[in-house]
């Protein structure tokens, strides 16, 4: 049986941010994730990497989370971004609420190479953002960082793996157990084997997200979480040139982020006791946020909406206080007051603490093995992040346009070469599979072999496959057709890989479907289902927990 | 500038060329609008009549027996429609199979000698072969896609080619999955075999198109280039049948597949094509050339924009292009302006309507779809045999195929609809979208000229 130092239950944010650490201290450390890396929470968000203003009232986690930022602009260069965003004011009571923040974002302005917060005309802010709402007081302006989540969390859990962890997907923890010998073993079902395996270690670090309480229930410890959930709305592409924040129907705040080659309207947060795998957003949440954002972005209706998502927060577990009160910072449960242990959970936490979540468990970590190793997860670089890229060289050198090199760039930094080196010996992989992002062969080939992705799914979420206006409609097949040859699929497999992720992309195209989305989906059944037949595929496809739920 | 004509046609993809075709063969003065290209021009090539119930997973045998199925379970369907006498029902299937049969003999005499030339009829089921290697009930496909012998593929080897940087056919994946797709000693071919060619329309072998393929074949260098090309695959593999994705050509795709087959001692035939889709555009053209061979007149670039109507009967259509705007003074109209796609329907969280005369739009079932979202009209699964009913929302329609409005009259007696603006049907279930938009279109053109004669019933 085989014995680790640690093993770190979930492979989200906090999970992949803990494997690197772990890894990069000289730990021999196990990840182990029920489905794929970044596949629930982390996968719903935003990927802002807030500087923490909308907690003003927790100033240490304000603090925390710029100090984050800082961190993140030298270990993630490559795939941060900064957004300019504007709040509009359309009535004076919005006025009042600005002048403190502006105050507190400021002070800590500079550390973050942004500017502190101005305060705009309605001419100036119109000048910056045309389709705000023209009878605007005035607007607030300040930057803001973003990361791609998917990125930062495949890019830790590889960062872990090279620097000596296994990082184990698709393995779902079935039980867990105290040995004699003081050490908790773990058995979890490998879905790519159907077998059962059987690991011990001497501590557990339990980031299982939405999961945590069902997770340290194997050990019968007591976990308890506040489950929240959260829509957004993505729009087809980048409606807005700057990020909006505006005031709900309910006096809560939203915004109305450029994301990517899209545009993302977030988000919902609402108390739930739904199963996590079930998550779909709902009519009333859709509406809630177009409703929202239409005070400051009166034309958001003529968008296209090309699908939703909805996620789960974790919170820490404080009751009967609204959700935007309850504490935006993060617990790290050690059970052993409860007899068990080694065992420590998260509850709460923001993406951007995910690294400082992952240090303090880590010392955690090291202090049960009487350890004492530093963390240096904030001065190394991410792999493809230790130096900035030149895309228009490569541009030219590859004779691959311009776009193209700049959105390998936002996803893997110095590593791009290696997908274009790839294509010296198979020009032909220089064609563009996903027009939208768009994604070259190369790179989905060079995705399959490093970054152990097992579905279509898993694809997207390593290169951005299908996530743009066509949501997979002429992509998913051509992709199907690469990781079929790379992964030697059966004709069977292939098909379902096909229904898996049009299932999947489904999911968060039903909810809002409207307008010219029904011509998209017109296109995309008489592919699937008039012309391809596969509405009457013999091939055994499982359904999916929502679809199972209705 | 105002145009005067007999029969206006609004849509210019299966239904409204066909019912286009039908009024100036009836001698009428036909005007066609185009607003741009549509579902027929994206449309895999192949023309389906009937090859599934909603919701089934066994085919019908032929078309024939899918038209008596809906006959009988339907009444309301656009086919069944065919089958009314003296304007109801009960519904006569034989009429209505004598009435497609008559419509899909038509459409095949059209398009004789045109690229598109179709095979087939309703009497028996083809299994076309998909760009995925899955196979497809239908009732007509172009010639080119059709081989004698591809109903048995016993004891065959079968070659699917491919060409390097053209990413839309993985022929070893397609090669993989037809052989999957068929059970042990049925119809099973002896052995598959794949290739990639390597040809380079443009120098470059990356981000090749099925376009870039269709014209390099349509000149006699690409072809014979080609042809090499191919010829050790075929002699390599021994190779019965050659499998090629649908880039034949555009203008000598029929010539291009008897020359192969002459060359190589193979049979060839096509795959169905997805979008871009040359065979979809083959028959778009085919299409526009016998409309144009009829006397018809066909505007592309062309929209509709509003209309008047006085006393229950439309006298003019504005018509926009991007320089002007224009009316048109037609003695009928033909609505065939398709549905999503084409732009004829539009769905939001209000509802649906009918772009042009905003007539109401009703759902497979006829309940109006007034303040319903689009939503409420989809399956929680994103393919099953039971398909979307989104996809058989549409105008409601009397027994002369003219749309009525919430009170089930007919909202103007000069107006005609056809094709996948009607509803009563979901032809991504049944697999029935070429065929109600040829059979509709028939019908609704000889209704249209027959009313402009003075001789509907």
């Amino acid at each position: 049986m085989n014995e680790y130092d640690v093993i770190i239950i979930g492979g989200g944010s906090t999970g992949t941010a803990v494997a690197r650490d772990c890894a990069m201290r000289g730990l021999k450390t196990l990840m182990l994730e029920r489905d794929d890396i970044a596949s629930a929470t982390v996968g719903t968000c935003a990927g802002m990497i807030s500087s923490g203003l909308k907690y003003m009232e927790e100033p240490d986690i304000v603090d925390m989370c710029s100090q984050e930022v800082v961190y993140f602009k030298r270990i993630a260069q490559n795939i941060i971004m900064k957004n300019p965003i504007l709040t509009p004011m359309l009535e004076m009571s919005d006025l009042s609420s600005g002048g403190n923040f502006a105050e507190e974002y400021s002070k800590r302005a500079a550390s973050r190479d942004v500017p502190p917060v101005l305060f705009l005309t309605p001419e100036d802010s119109l000048k910056i953002e045309p389709k705000i709402n023209p009878e605007l007081i005035a607007s607030m302006y300040f930057e803001e960082y973003f990361i791609d989540p998917f990125r930062l969390c495949i890019l830790q859990a590889l960062d872990a793996r090279r620097r000596g962890a296994d990082i184990r997907t698709y393995c779902e923890v079935t039980e867990m157990k105290k040995t004699s010998g003081n050490m908790i073993e773990v058995a979890f079902f490998n879905r790519l084997t159907a077998q059962k395996e059987l690991v011990t270690a001497k501590v557990v670090v339990n980031a299982g997200g939405p999961w945590a309480d069902k997770i340290a229930g194997l050990l019968n410890a007591r976990l308890e979480i506040r489950l929240n959930k959260g829509a957004h709305v993505i729009l087809d592409r980048r409606v807005v040139n700057v990020g909006i924040i505006a005031k709900a129907v309910d006096g809560r705040m939203i915004y109305l982020f450029p994301h990517e080659n899209t545009a993302l309207l977030g988000t919902t947060a609402l108390d739930s006791w739904e199963d996590p795998d079930t998550l779909v957003a709902s009519y009333d949440e859709i509406e809630y946020l177009l409703k929202s954002i239409e005070w400051a972005v009166p034309s958001i209706r003529q968008a296209r909406i090309i699908r939703t998502m909805e996620g789960a927060r974790p919170l820490v577990a404080q009751w009967k206080i609204p959700e935007g009160k309850v504490t935006r910072g993060y617990q790290v449960v050690d059970h052993a007051p409860d007899g068990i242990d080694g065992l420590l959970s998260f509850t709460g936490g923001k993406l951007v603490m995910c690294r400082h979540m992952a240090e303090s468990v880590t010392d955690m970590v090291c202090k049960k093995l009487g350890k004492d190793i530093k963390c240096t997860t904030h001065i190394e670089p991410l792999p493809g992040n230790e130096a900035s890229v030149d895309v228009l060289a490569l541009a030219a050198q590859y004779n691959i346009s311009r776009h193209a090199v700049e959105r390998l760039r936002a996803r893997r930094g110095t590593e791009l070469g290696k997908v274009l080196e790839l294509t010296r010996e198979h020009p032909e992989w220089l064609s563009t599979i996903c027009a939208c992002e768009p994604v070259i062969e190369a790179e989905i080939r060079y995705a399959i072999r490093e970054e152990f992705p097992q579905t279509l799914n898993d694809l997207r979420r390593r290169v951005r496959l299908g996530t743009g206006p066509c949501q997979g409609t002429l992509c998913t097949f051509k992709a199907a057709g690469i990781l079929a040859d790379e992964l030697g699929l059966s004709g069977e497999q292939f098909q379902l890989e096909i229904l898996d992720y049009l299932s999947e992309r489904w999911k968060g195209k039903r909810p809002p479907m409207r307008g010219e989305q029904l011509s998209q989906e017109e296109v995309v059944q008489g592919i699937y289902a008039c012309v391809a037949n596969l509405d009457r595929s013999d091939a055994r496809y499982e359904p999916k927990p929502w679809e199972e739920a209705s | 500038m105002d145009i005067k004509a007999d029969l206006l046609v609004v849509g210019g993809g299966m239904a409204g060329l066909v019912a286009g075709m039908v009024g100036a063969e009836a001698g009428l003065k036909v005007v066609v609008l185009r607003k741009g290209q549509g579902a027929t021009a994206i449309s895999s090539g192949a023309v389906d009549i009937m090859s599934y119930l909603p919701g089934a997973n066994v085919p019908f045998a032929n078309a024939i027996e899918g038209l008596n199925a809906v006959s009988e379970i339907y009444p309301l369907h656009p086919y069944s429609v065919l089958g009314y006498s003296d304007g109801g029902l009960p519904v006569d299937p034989e009429r209505v199979v004598a009435r497609v049969s008559e419509a899909v003999d038509w459409i095949k005499g059209k398009l004789n000698g045109s690229p598109s030339a179709l095979v087939g009829d309703l009497g028996r089921t083809i299994q076309a072969v998909t760009l995925l290697g899955s196979s497809k009930p239908t009732s007509l496909v172009q010639g080119t896609m059709f081989v004698e012998g591809s109903d048995d593929w016993h004891d065959s080897i079968v070659l699917f080619v491919g060409f390097r940087g053209f990413p839309d056919c993985n022929s070893s994946i397609t090669a993989k999955n037809f052989l999957a797709s068929r059970l042990p000693g049925e119809n099973r071919p002896r052995r598959v075999a794949n290739c990639t060619l390597d040809v380079l329309p443009f120098g470059q072998p990356h981000n090749i198109y099925s376009f870039d393929i269709a014209r390099y074949m349509d000149r006699e260098e690409g072809f014979a280039e080609l042809a090499k090309t191919l010829k050790d695959h075929v002699r390599s593999t021994g190779a019965d049948f050659i499998a090629f994705p649908p880039v034949l050509g555009l203008r000598r795709a029929r010539a291009n597949k008897f020359e192969l087959e002459d060359k190589m001692g193979a049979k060839v035939f096509e795959l169905l094509a997805f979008p871009p889709s040359v065979p979809g555009l083959r028959l778009q053209n085919a299409l526009e050339s016998a409309l144009s061979t009829d006397g018809g007149r066909l505007l592309i670039g062309h929209e509709a924009v509003s209309f008047e109507k006085k006393e229950g009967h439309v006298d003019s259509v504005a018509v926009k292009t991007p320089q002007r705007t224009f009316n048109i003074i037609p003695a009928a109209v033909v609505l065939a302006s398709g549905k999503f796609i084409g732009g004829g329907i539009k769905g939001d969280e209000s509802g649906f309507v009918e772009t042009l005369v905003k007539l109401p739009v009703v759902d497979v079932e006829s309940y109006q779809t007034a303040g319903a979202r689009p939503q409420r009209y989809t399956n929680i699964l994103a393919l099953s045999p039971e398909g979307h009913s989104l996809f058989g929302v549409g105008v409601a329609f009397d027994s002369m195929f003219r749309p009525t409005g919430t009170d089930g009259q007919p909202v103007a007696d000069n107006v005609f609809a056809a094709g996948s603006i009607l509803s009563r049907y979901n032809y991504s279930a049944e697999k029935s979208g070429l065929g109600v938009a040829l059979a509709t279109g028939y019908a609704a053109g000889a209704n249209a000229a027959d009313y402009v004669k003075g001789a509907l019933p």
